[in-house]
């Protein structure tokens, strides 16, 4: 696998698209730091002064669509312009085909990822320092890399068993979209109050009404489930990413990284019976 | 006789489709073997199962004497080149940069023999010309010295002369011809072009509707194909039989057709036949290539 990996670096070195993927995230970290400094001088200035950790992780969110759009090109090339004949032809087995490409993408991955945290830096001088201190931004960052695997794992499956580049960038696309509705959808009904009371306008005047059970608030079972849906969905951990609200940040990483294991595994077994053109 | 590649009754279904059945193929070691068949014969769908992109529904084949069933089977794949259907480059890359990526793939430890394989393709002089820039020709040519990276003893082209030109076709076949005469590398090729292949090809196997029709030997074939006289009579009864007194060679066809292979006195046969109550009724000049032996052993009907 050595070998494949060697290869398959050196095409990483030279392709557009990695470049092209890894800039562009810098260049929007440091952007959207930029605006975001605006916006927290404007609120330190009316005594709402929050520290640097709420505005540096707002392209948690998105470096799942990032990292579908690197994989997509860089992979769906191997598949749709017939490469990897090359490997198997000359020996090669399916299982290290998978994983060297896999490999390779996690690397890029993580490079991307290193760029979106090296293009906030800038927070540092426009907002402030971190509340979290160093070590939570190392957390925080093992964190990401998590999202980052998590997400790789599931677009690597994804072009190995799709036969056409074009079809992979949108399902991709699709999947990752799919990731933020059921994110943010768990995390809506996870915030979900128990009670509905307090203040209301009633014909005319404020009353104040009784608390009322909330039929949104999940109870039992459900809560359970949606909470470990929390811990685990990697669009849920971005989310939570962005308002600096990670409060299990090594079992968020370990899900992350079990999510990645399972789905390569399918992955694997998956592309050894297709049958390649 | 020694054969890089030997298939078993291999088969391939695709759902209800059955793609190959029963090929039963030989190769031999040092041959230009022609894989000749139409357009969904199963050419293509053999070279990917020895290329190991699709797994055989039953049988099995040996390379180099190795089954396909072997875990050590990878050991002969390093052996080998392909070039199946369309050439397999990056099309970002340029030709040189495709040739070190597949160096990289086989681990060969520095890039020695890199530029001489350019040459020997023609491909020189691309500086960083991408290969989407490439013309068809060239891009197959890149194709052929990515799988002679590696210096294979066995190269596999799935049809490598489709959408060339004349000229690009002719480069295919002498770099076929230098590749097997001055390497020594066996070439399984496959392909459309008949008369093409009958200038270089040393083995034919036909293949039709899945299953191998024969396999031959150049020479055998020349054999096959050799010049004769085909007369249309009206009883070849008769004609068997004045031919067998005069010892002459030939092969009834029909009821009506014989081709006879010596050289005939016209007059003579017409008057041997005259005097037994059999007409002559057409007598024509046959040389039989390479495609009308081919379609004799599959059949013209479908085609017209």
């Amino acid at each position: 696998m050595s070998k494949l990996l060697s290869a398959n670096f050196m095409r990483l070195r030279k392709s557009a698209t990695f470049w092209l993927c890894a800039v562009s995230t810098m260049i929007i970290s440091a952007v959207m730091i930029y605006l975001s400094s605006d916006w927290a001088n404007k609120a330190a200035e009316n005594g709402l002064e929050k520290p640097l950790d709420v505005y540096f992780f707002q392209l948690a969110p998105f470096i799942g669509a990032i990292i579908a759009v690197f994989i997509s090109l860089f992979l769906g090339t191997e598949y749709s312009d017939g490469t990897i004949r090359n490997k198997l032809t000359v020996g090669h087995t399916r299982t290290n085909i998978y994983l060297s490409n896999f490999l390779t993408c996690l690397m890029g991955g993580i490079l991307i990822t290193a760029m979106w945290f090296i293009g906030g830096l800038p927070g540092l001088f426009f907002i402030g320092k971190f509340e979290m201190g160093l070590s939570g931004v190392i957390s925080y960052f093992f964190v990401a890399l998590g999202i980052m695997a998590a997400f790789t794992a599931i677009f690597v499956w994804i072009s190995a068993v799709s036969r056409n580049k074009a079809i992979t960038v949108v399902l991709v696309l699709l999947i990752w979209a799919a990731f933020t509705l059921a994110g943010s959808a768990v995390n809506d009904r996870l915030n979900e109050q128990e009670f509905h009371g307090g203040m209301a306008y009633i014909d005319g005047e404020f009353v104040w009404t009784e608390d009322t059970p909330n039929p949104m608030y999940l109870t039992g079972t459900a809560r359970i489930i949606f909470e470990l849906l929390h811990k685990t969905l990697p669009t849920c951990q971005a989310i939570a990413m962005t308002d600096a609200k990670l409060t299990t940040p090594l079992l968020n990483f370990a899900a992350s990284l079990g999510l990645a294991a399972v789905i390569t595994a399918i992955g694997i077994l998956m592309f050894r019976k297709k049958d390649l053109k | 006789m020694d054969y890089v590649l030997q298939t078993n009754a291999l088969c391939k279904n695709y759902g209800a489709f059955k793609a190959l059945t029963g090929v039963s193929m030989h190769v031999p070691k040092g041959a230009i073997y022609g894989f000749v068949g139409k357009n969904g014969a199963g050419k293509t769908t053999l070279i990917r199962l020895i290329c190991g992109l699709q797994a055989p529904s039953s049988g099995e084949y040996t390379l180099y004497g190795r089954k396909s069933t072997d875990k050590k089977i990878q050991l002969s794949r390093r052996r080998m080149g392909a070039v199946v259907e369309t050439p397999s480059i990056y099309l970002d890359m340029t030709a040189e940069d495709n040739l070190k990526e597949q160096y990289r793939v086989l681990g060969l430890p520095s890039y020695d023999g890199l530029s001489e394989l350019l040459e020997l393709v023609g491909l020189e002089d691309t500086g960083k010309k991408k290969a989407r820039n490439f013309s068809l020709g060239m891009r197959q040519r890149l194709g052929i010295a990515v799988a002679l990276c590696g210096d294979p003893d066995f190269l596999v082209l799935d049809e490598p002369a489709n959408g060339l030109d004349p000229q690009g076709i002719i480069e295919i076949r002498e770099l076929v011809l230098k590749l097997n005469r001055e390497k020594q590398i066996t070439v399984l090729i496959s392909s459309h072009i008949l008369d093409e292949l009958s200038k270089f090809a040393t083995y034919y196997g036909f293949i039709d509707g899945g299953r191998i029709v024969k396999e031959i030997s150049a020479k055998e074939l020349e054999e096959a194909c050799r010049k004769c006289t085909r007369v249309e009579v009206s009883n070849t009864k008769t004609l068997a039989r004045v031919l067998d007194r005069n010892k002459i060679d030939y092969r009834i066809l029909d009821e009506r057709q014989a081709d006879i292979y010596a050289k005939l006195n016209i007059s003579a046969l017409t008057l041997s036949l005259a005097s037994e109550n059999c007409d002559i009724l057409s007598v024509k000049e046959n040389d039989e290539s390479l495609e009308s032996y081919y379609m004799s052993l599959v059949g013209g009907g479908k085609n017209e």
